[in-house]
């Protein structure tokens, strides 16, 4: 069975297109187009890994992370920070929020898939 | 030889007896009765019986019979009276009588006496008389202002007088103790009680008299007393009393103590003190007077003149001028030279007064060392007053006591504006108060200070001066006065703050310049991160067998959309650059802004779908002079921004409003308006409000239609309340104008 994976993203081209990227290389992708609307879907369909953009409107990506680690049964889902945000002061927290990856946009192909490869290979770890 | 008496001067003598109320009769100077009254036969009953014939001191009991030559002094005319005497009764006792005895006056040449014999009470026995006696020393001792009494061998007191205890029980029970017991009685110090109790033992040792003073020391009041023993020997030369005297001695001791507080203070004076004799010769020095003049021992210098430390001309310059003063006014006061005994030559200061027999006090001071010090700061003042800085003295109250001229000529004030006012007082209170209050915590802790201070010249210029103010300590380390010295630092200071400013405009600029690169950057990564995925995607078809030519042209229609994207970015980014440029690109014509603003906003509108636009239009129209493509670039900046920040208010009205010869557009929404503190600096490149969030935008907008504005030689105004919403008013002027 393929590996789900949870994409919240409010830029609506960049959302499809990674969707359809991701698809393509073999995963079940889920999308969000903000915050609150990726707790709800991640609570429904149990990802087993979360892709989200830190600058949205309402509720950024720190506050999905720091909500959803509020939930037992979704707090060790491995979580990729995919954002434009490149500064050293917002790396340093998001990493001290707990976030697995953290991800410079744009992001080639090569590099989006190792990433995810290896929150899949940790989850399984654990797991085990 | 004796005559025999007359009859007449018996008859007469019969008479003066008879009118003597009392028993009296009358002898010769033999002491042969001659006469008697009938009221000597009173006497009968007591076994006296009284005749004519009989020589009268044989009436007399024993005691009295031997003093019977008191008649031989009666004879010189000394008269007695009231005398208490004994008569001898026939049983051998004694009556007591009051004698009286007196030479009878006459012409004749006998020598006769009257002698009254007055009966005293009944009951008076001889124990009564002694009581009496006893009662009248005893009444003496009581009140004699002196502490008396008496002990045995043993020490026991055995009298003590009234005046030493006043308390009658306390002298009762004293009797039979001795001073020990007493003072721990009263509870006085016990040294005193052991004090006197080894003058005791001495004094029965060597039977010497003692005289000590004590001091008594009881509810916080002093007094001294003088003590005095002395013994009493019997006839066997042994011990029989010790006798205690003393008296309160408590006003001389504490006059005495003064004095000597009086003659230490004198003696301990470092001024030279003297008293002169009326010859001019030195009585008395204190150690300091003659130590002054170089002698170590005072003696040397007693009866020596004290003109003997002033060279001739010297003495006659100060007789010359002390003379007439002790004269008229009994004192002179003046400054001289003296010569020490190593002849050294030193400045005093010479107080002298007149004293009541002719005698002089002088009192004298060493001023050398302040001379010299006058001499110094002589110096020091031309070099003060002549410098170009600024140098200010003040007096102990911190007031200014003295300014240079160079001081004086740059305040612009008078010197008697400035003088006695508070140092810290002149300098401006509301510029760098922070120093201004350093300034005053220095002086008023005697600590040096150095600092920048504003000052305003009378005719109001401010001018910033350095200060540098030190305290002045004397050598006892008490702070006496400030030396203030200052320079105008005010062009210095200016250059210093004109290369702030700049520094700080520059650092401003630096840090809204990475702000703008961060933030193109996050613009840029949006379109690059769709292109790239784009890209991404359209490799994987291109590698895969299947064909599927609409997916490959969503995906290079959306590459180009975001190309288009970036490419807008920067030409906003290069608008700011351009705006700079514009004015010589500036193309105005006169047209109709009204018509042009609708026409602008119905494009808008094709595009937006979320906000309803409304326009409304005020005042008659006038036609004005204006680049078109500028205008456009404004309003669609405007109406844009009033949409991107009132995402949840669907409202955006664009007012026209024609009025004083300008019109006025005004951009209206009700969004997230602008925080108070960043209103300012909206029109400042890169800047962007502090709740925009995640609202996307260059921070370029404003600044450019500020420019462009400013180009038609109109104005911006940015009227909003925070979650209120924002109104952005233009106003341009109409060609009447």
């Amino acid at each position: 069975m393929n590996a789900k994976i949870l994409i919240i993203e409010d830029e609506e081209r960049l959302r499809n297109n990674l969707k359809e990227l991701l698809e393509l290389s073999g995963y079940t992708v889920a999308t969000a187009e903000d915050g609150e609307n990726g707790i709800e879907g991640m609570n429904i369909i149990q990802p087993d890994v979360i892709i989200c953009d830190i600058n949205m409107p309402f509720m950024d990506g720190f506050d999905v992370l720091e909500v959803l680690r509020l939930y037992p049964t979704l707090k060790d889902i491995p979580f990729i920070f995919l954002t434009a945000k490149t500064e050293e002061k917002d790396i340093k927290k998001g990493m001290e929020l707990g976030a697995n990856e953290y991800l410079f946009k744009p992001v080639r192909k090569p590099d989006l898939l190792e990433a995810i490869k290896r929150c899949l290979e940790n989850r399984k770890l654990s797991a085990n | 030889m004796k005559l025999p008496i007359s009859e007449k001067t018996i008859s007469e003598y019969h008479t003066l007896l008879n009118s003597i109320p009392v028993p009296a009769l009358i002898t010769d100077e033999e002491g042969i009765i001659l006469v008697k009254n009938s009221r000597c036969n009173f006497y009968a009953k007591k076994g006296i019986h009284i005749r004519t014939g009989v020589y009268f001191p044989t009436y007399l009991d024993n005691k009295e019979a031997g003093s019977y030559s008191t008649y031989k002094n009666a004879e010189r005319g000394e008269a007695y009276e009231c005398k208490l005497v004994g008569l001898q009764q026939d049983r051998g006792q004694s009556f007591y009588v009051m004698f009286n005895m007196q030479k009878i006056e006459s012409d004749s040449n006998h020598n006769d006496y009257v002698i009254t014999l007055s009966p005293v009470d009944s009951h008076l026995s001889s124990e009564e008389k002694i009581r009496k006696e006893r009662d009248f020393y005893k009444n003496l001792l009581d009140n004699l202002p002196a502490d008396i009494a008496v002990f045995d061998p043993q020490f026991r007191y055995t009298y003590v007088n009234k005046n030493a205890i006043k308390d009658d029980a306390t002298r009762a029970w004293l009797i039979g103790r001795t001073d020990l017991e007493y003072c721990l009685h009263r509870n006085l110090p016990i040294e005193i009680g052991q004090k006197r109790q080894s003058r005791l033992y001495k004094l029965r040792e060597d039977g010497k008299e003692y005289s000590f003073e004590e001091k008594i020391t009881r509810n916080k009041n002093t007094e001294y007393h003088l003590r005095n023993m002395r013994t009493l020997l019997n006839t066997d030369g042994s011990l029989a009393n010790i006798i205690g005297y003393g008296i309160n001695i408590t006003a001389q001791k504490l006059s005495e103590l003064k004095n000597q507080e009086q003659a230490l203070a004198i003696e301990a004076s470092h001024d030279g003190i003297a008293i002169v004799n009326s010859d001019q010769t030195y009585r008395y020095m204190n150690q300091s007077h003659a130590e002054l003049f170089g002698y170590n021992d005072r003696e040397e210098l007693i009866g020596k003149p004290w003109s003997m430390f002033y060279d001739e001309d010297e003495l006659n310059r100060i007789i010359a001028d002390l003379a007439p003063a002790l004269l008229n006014e009994k004192q002179w006061r003046g400054e001289t030279i003296a010569k020490k005994k190593n002849g050294e030559l030193i400045n005093v200061d010479i107080s002298v007064t007149l004293i009541e027999d002719n005698s002089l006090i002088c009192l004298v001071r060493d001023i050398t060392k302040r001379k010299k010090e006058e001499e110094q700061l002589k110096r020091l003042a031309v070099v003060a007053s002549q410098t170009s800085s600024f140098v200010i003295f003040t007096n102990s109250n911190h007031e200014i006591e003295w300014m240079n001229d160079s001081f004086q000529k740059f305040s612009e004030y008078k010197n008697k504006e400035l003088l006695k006012q508070n140092i810290t007082a002149v300098f401006n209170q509301n510029k760098s108060a922070s120093d201004i209050e350093r300034f005053v915590n220095c002086i008023n802790e005697a600590a040096p200070f150095t600092g920048e201070l504003s000052f305003t010249k009378k005719h109001g210029k401010e001018r910033w001066l350095q200060i540098n103010a030190s305290p002045i300590v004397n050598e006892k380390g008490v702070t006496i006065n400030y030396v203030i010295v200052a320079n105008d630092i005010t062009l210095t200071k200016e250059t210093k703050e004109n290369y702030r400013q700049m520094l700080e405009k520059e650092m401003e600029l630096n840090r809204l310049k990475s702000q703008f690169i961060n933030l193109a950057s996050h613009e840029f990564r949006t379109p690059l991160a769709n292109i790239i995925s784009s890209v991404d995607i359209l490799e994987i078809l291109n590698n895969s067998e299947l064909r599927q030519p609409e997916r490959v042209e969503k995906h290079l229609a959306n590459i180009a959309g975001d190309v288009d994207r970036m490419n807008n970015i920067m030409t906003n980014i290069f608008d700011v650059g351009k705006a700079e440029t514009i004015k010589s690109n500036f193309h105005p014509e006169v047209g109709d802004i009204s018509s042009a603003i609708r026409n602008i906003i119905a494009d808008i509108e094709k595009k937006n779908i979320s906000h309803k636009i409304v326009i409304a239009e005020t005042g008659d129209p006038m036609p004005l002079l204006f680049d078109k493509n500028l205008i456009d670039h404004v309003i669609s900046n405007l109406v844009s921004n009033a949409i991107k920040y009132s995402p949840q208010n669907e409202n955006v009205a664009v007012t026209i409003n024609y009025k004083n010869n300008n019109v006025e557009v005004c951009v209206i929404d009700h969004g997230v308006g602008i925080p108070k503190n960043d209103q300012k600096r909206l029109f400042t490149s890169f800047y962007r409000a502090s709740n925009v969030k995640n609202i996307k935008g260059t921070g370029l907008g404003l600044v450019i239609v500020k420019q462009f504005i400013e180009q038609h030689n109109g104005s911006v105004e940015l009227i909003s309340e925070e979650n209120e919403g924002c109104i952005v008013k233009l106003t341009l002027p109409t060609l009447i104008n």
